[in-house]
């Protein structure tokens, strides 16, 4: 089984921005250090709390700090992107990276972005994305002349296209066709989900949203990939969760629930934003659930699994037999407010609770 | 130092991508003041994107 990080990242608002930034690469670099497999980064572009507006960015300061660890986009979100920008943007990354590049794609997630970027149409947003990232694909597919008509964008490129300098020719990713493309899914049967089944994509199970949801996204891989005519595989599937191990069961829980720390900072931010927008169904048992007994506290309890090593796997063994056969675990990256005991708790995951996992599912990590 | 950059088309682009870089750390090292790398999107041999 892979193990990954979802790293969206989330600060408190007044934390400083280079230390912030600098804190987070220091979490991949360890993250490659003690055998994770991939590390996912988010994109906001108008947020305080959420600074990296550019993964690809962001994570191009990771590669020649790590040897092995993938280096994910968590998501590019496309509508926010020309195709032709995007599709020569990940091309580069995928060189500088010699093939390290996930590349998780989706239409956006902050409010804030949608106004800043003019792309409030909800029902639109899927539509951006998906014709972006074909035309993304057909840009890599081909040399030129390009001329991409689509309802959102065109890319033309025919009439400067001057092969005795070379003028002219998109760059193609080093991986081929081209980097793995896995889109997130936060909402119960998502259309992402289908989508990607039916593509062949992999698909990232947001680490907040409740327990009950996260099978939906099996049911629907499956739908999505029935209607291809494929069957969806495990290994296309990552889960996230938060996942905190400590030597004892007592320390974990200490450190989960205490008020001040930085577990009950990421889901009480994420569950007053998401009722803010009203969207905190994302985060509930069922939608009956009224938002006053959406809690911090209710929230660590129903969607952090936490313990010692062993109990730790134990919880991570009996999610796959409930949910689904996930191919890959993605916890999520916490503020180094507690700096020592995250990495800490990175480490116990990979040396000591993934190998119990995988003896027990027979899921093996890709390097293995 | 002005980094167009500029390879021949058939250079493999992963290994000028390092090689550009190994240039900037070089001079970072020997005590240039100054990397400015240039921006194209469709150039088989201008290859910084």
């Amino acid at each position: 089984m892979k193990l990954g990080m979802f790293m969206m990242p989330l600060h408190p608002v007044d934390r400083d921005m280079t230390r912030a930034l600098k804190e987070d690469l220091e979490t991949i670099v360890h993250a490659d250090r003690i055998g994770f497999d991939e590390m996912w980064v988010g994109e906001h572009a108008s947020c305080l709390t959420e600074p990296i507006a550019s993964p690809l960015l962001f994570l191009a300061s990771a590669i020649h700090l790590t040897r092995r660890i993938k280096l994910g986009t968590g998501v590019l979100n496309l509508p926010q992107h020309h195709p032709a920008r995007a599709a020569c943007e990940v091309a580069q990354f995928d060189h500088m990276s010699e093939g390290r590049l996930l590349l998780g794609i989706g239409p956006g997630g902050l409010r804030s972005d949608f106004e800043l970027f003019k792309t409030e149409d909800h029902a639109a947003r899927p539509q951006m994305a998906l014709e972006s990232i074909d035309m993304m694909i057909r840009i890599w597919s081909q040399d030129p002349p390009y001329q991409m008509k689509g309802k959102f964008w065109d890319v033309s490129l025919k009439e400067s296209v001057i092969p005795e300098f070379g003028i002219g020719w998109m760059p193609k990713p080093y991986q081929k066709p081209h980097p793995p493309i896995a889109m997130s899914a936060m909402s119960s049967g998502s259309g992402s989900v289908k989508t990607a089944g039916a593509r062949g994509w992999g698909v990232i199970t947001a680490p907040f949203i409740h327990k009950n949801m996260i099978k939906t996204h099996w049911m629907a891989l499956q739908e999505g990939a029935a209607s291809a005519g494929r069957k969806a595989s495990g290994s296309e599937w990552r889960v996230g969760r938060t996942v905190v191990v400590a030597p004892s069961d007592a320390e974990a829980r200490d450190a989960v629930f205490d008020p001040k720390g930085q577990y009950f900072f990421y889901y009480d931010y994420l569950i007053r934003q998401m009722k803010h927008f009203n969207f905190a169904v994302t985060m509930k048992p069922d939608a009956s659930v009224p938002d006053d007994q959406l809690t911090a506290e209710s929230a660590v309890a129903d969607r952090v699994i936490y313990g010692s090593p062993s109990r730790v796997a134990e919880q991570i063994i009996a999610l796959r037999e409930e949910v689904g056969p996930f191919g890959g675990l993605v916890t999520s990256q916490h503020d180094w407010d507690g700096r020592d005991f995250e990495k800490r708790s990175m480490q116990l995951l990979t040396e000591q609770v993934m190998p119990i996992v995988r003896r027990a599912t027979g899921v093996r990590t890709a390097a293995e | 130092m002005f980094m167009t950059p500029l390879h021949p088309v058939e250079r493999d682009l992963a290994r000028v991508l390092r090689e550009d870089l190994a240039t900037v750390i070089h001079a970072d090292r020997v005590g240039f003041d100054e990397m400015r790398g240039g921006e194209m999107a469709g150039g088989r041999e201008w290859r910084r994107t």
